[in-house]
């Protein structure tokens, strides 16, 4: 025991030492949390719309109204031709072309079918495909608005991936309207689902680097060699070694957090302690795969890079910003052994549900069985490696 | 006397290559031993092993009585091993360094700190203490290192090629130590690779391609040398031992510094000397026979060996 706080007393040395890496540390997932949390915001606003109207009559100038009055869209004007639209999109002047077919208002009046046709850009198909949403919801407004009964307009949707020229279901013009009503984050505000996510992620990166580098840098050095011939056993020298950074895991924590609730104006729902003992179940994994690292890599930028690899699998896999429904069948299952996804889900559980721990053992099992399989599969490695 | 550490018939394979063949030396208490010979000889493999770093499968290796492979932590605390390369944290002072391992090795904090000015003394690394070890001298840095191996007042040393890159003066420092250590009863295993540096040990073993060729006192160790040698001073030494090594009579021929060093199979007369001197190249201004040094026998040794 003695041991292990002398390893912890000249680790504190070291990382008080050096003032960079303090820095580093302590200031840079703030910093990143302020940059990322406002800038990765998954809210489409401001979709640039330009209208080709070939029927020029009131229910079409009403209809362009409509779409140019809307908050999402941001109306840059009528195109004078119908290739306009086209040409307008291919310049990426505008996100969305809309045709309003030249029989437009008669075919209205007549009760028939009407039909426009929106052409999206689909570079970016997740913005394209909530804008086509959003045309949607402004048709069957103005169809209700119009009154005509007995009559629906067909929306013919361009550019979306793998929709190429689908067409939507004819927008029925019915008396019943469906209001939506979003719980736990009302505004659908993506700062406070992708905060706390990047809390979680920004501990896997502190966690994870700091324990591999820590330890190959002892190799590197030799002073693991040193260590080695010392009577402190290779239990102990791992317990001195992780523990800091178990420590400093838990200090970022709280820095985060308070950046969350003072710069994001966000509230932790849920209960603190259940957060901080998800986030050390959490950095069993973590640990430990650093663990793992360091017995794979001779130098610390053996260490970077391997720890660079899994890192970008443990996060993109996550559903830290791509929703994991949205992964094929197959890759779903896969991230049933990530870790990280568990956490992150967690997190956010607790942050914005305050989810009670009863309903949350479906993740916490997961990732706590992770954390003790990695942890101690990564010990036994490295003592064999060190003995 | 008693032994200190005790080699037999040790050997040991690093994925099929013999790094060490079958060695067994044993070193008394109180007794400054070397271990010479070029890199690759097995000198560091011998010393982990010893050690306890790495694991002994052939031959049986003791220190202080203690079995390397049973013994592990017991051993650990009775010796003080200094690696070849310098393994301290650069980033901690020289008194953080000494205090770590003062710990690590449990010294009672009433003992720590007297030992602290001991090393201080002798190492005259006072002044420094609060300077970073990355700072330091090569010759600090080694002082350093050997004080940290020391802070336990371990009874056996291993010190692996403590000199190697440190300037004249710090060397002849550091042996000066050693020479105090062992006259103070420390057990001193040390490698080097200067032939000077054998000389100054009590006894030394000369390792070649995993092999002791010799083991000898180091004055002893010339009379292993087979033949007669001469001495050879002139202005182009190279053109000399060109010269030689095309006669049939030459053994062998070595430049030393300015001087060539060249053996025959028996003393020669006075009529053979003067038909050398005669016939060579470049003036030879002079040519004696001496006895043969320890580096003239390890040279020839390690041609006997290929």
């Amino acid at each position: 025991m003695q041991q292990i706080l002398y390893l912890l007393q000249k680790e504190f040395r070291q990382v008080f030492r050096d003032r960079a890496m303090l820095a580093i540390m302590f200031i840079a997932p703030i910093m990143q949390t302020i940059v990322l949390g406002f800038s990765m915001t998954v809210d489409v606003k401001n979709i640039r719309l330009i209208i080709f109207d070939a029927d020029q009559s009131v229910l079409s100038r009403e209809l362009g109204r409509s779409f140019a009055n809307n908050p999402y869209f941001d109306f840059l004007g009528y195109a004078e031709a119908p290739q306009e639209l086209r040409d307008q999109l291919d310049r990426w002047q505008t996100q969305i072309g809309i045709h309003i077919d030249r029989d437009f208002s008669r075919n209205i009046q007549r009760g028939e079918r009407a039909s426009i046709l929106l052409m999206l850009d689909g570079l970016d198909g997740n913005t394209a495909g909530i804008a086509a949403g959003y045309a949607q919801g402004i048709l069957a407004e103005f169809a209700q608005g119009i009154g005509q009964r007995a009559s629906t307009i067909r929306m013919a949707l361009s550019g979306l991936p793998g929709t190429a020229n689908m067409r939507s279901r004819p927008t029925p013009v019915t008396p019943v309207t469906s209001e939506t009503r979003f719980w736990y984050n009302l505004n659908l505000n993506s700062k406070n689902y992708m905060v706390p996510g990047l809390i979680g992620v920004l501990l896997t990166v502190v966690t994870l680097f700091l324990t591999s580098m820590g330890l190959v840098r002892e190799k590197e050095i030799g002073t693991l060699e040193q260590l080695m011939v010392t009577p402190i056993t290779s239990t102990q020298l791992i317990v001195g070694k992780v523990l800091p950074f178990l420590l400093i895991g838990f200090v970022e924590l709280n820095v985060m957090l308070a950046a969350a609730f003072v710069i994001f104006d966000l509230q932790l729902a849920g209960s603190y302690l259940l957060l901080v003992g998800v986030a050390q179940l959490y950095f069993l994994t973590t640990l430990g795969l650093g663990i793992f690292i360091s017995t794979l890599a001779e130098t610390q930028q053996q260490a970077l890079f391997i720890s660079w690899f899994f890192m970008i699998f443990i996060i993109l896999m996550s559903g830290f910003f791509t929703p994991i429904a949205n992964m094929p069948d197959f890759w779903q299952m896969v991230t049933y052994l990530n870790p990280a996804r568990y956490f992150i889900s967690l997190i956010r559980e607790i942050f914005l549900k305050a989810t009670p721990i009863n309903n949350l053992w479906r993740e916490i099992i997961p990732l706590a069985i992770f954390g003790v399989v990695i942890l101690s599969a990564s010990t036994l490695k490295f003592k064999k490696r060190i003995s | 006397m008693q032994t200190h550490i005790a080699i037999e018939h040790f050997s040991k394979n690093f994925d099929g290559v013999e790094a060490v063949k079958n060695i067994s030396l044993s070193v008394s208490k109180g007794e400054l031993f070397g271990l010479i010979g070029p890199d690759g000889a097995g000198k560091t493999t011998t010393m982990r092993s010893l050690c306890t770093l790495l694991p002994v499968e052939q031959g049986e290796l003791s220190i202080v009585g203690l079995d390397v492979r049973k013994e592990v932590r017991r051993i650990r605390s009775r010796i003080g091993y200094m690696p070849q390369r310098f393994s301290l944290y650069p980033d901690l002072s020289v008194e953080q360094n000494l205090l770590f391992f003062a710990d690590l090795f449990g010294v009672p904090k009433q003992e720590k700190f007297q030992r602290l000015q001991e090393l201080y003394h002798f190492s005259k690394l006072e002044p420094f203490k609060k300077r970073l070890a990355k700072q330091l001298s090569g010759g600090m840095k080694q002082k350093l290192a050997l004080s940290c191996t020391l802070i336990h007042t371990p009874e056996v040393l291993i010190l692996d090629e403590p000199t190697t890159g440190v300037d004249p003066v710090s060397r002849r420092e550091f042996w000066l130590i050693l020479k105090k250590l062992r006259d103070d009863g420390v057990t001193i295993l040390v490698s080097t690779p200067y032939m000077d540096e054998a000389l100054l040990c009590d006894r030394v073993a000369f390792m070649h391609k995993g092999q002791i060729l010799a083991l000898d006192k180091p004055d002893k160790i010339g009379r292993l040398f087979p033949y007669a040698l001469y001495e050879i001073s002139s202005s182009a030494p190279q053109k000399i031992q060109n010269h030689l090594q095309s006669q049939p009579s030459v053994q062998t021929v070595h430049i030393f510094g300015d001087r060539v060093h060249a053996s025959f199979r028996e003393s020669l007369s006075a009529e053979q000397l003067a038909t050398i001197q005669r016939t060579a190249p470049e003036p030879i201004a002079a040519m004696r026979q001496i006895e043969p040094g320890i580096e003239d026998t390890f040279l020839e040794l390690m041609k006997q060996v290929e």
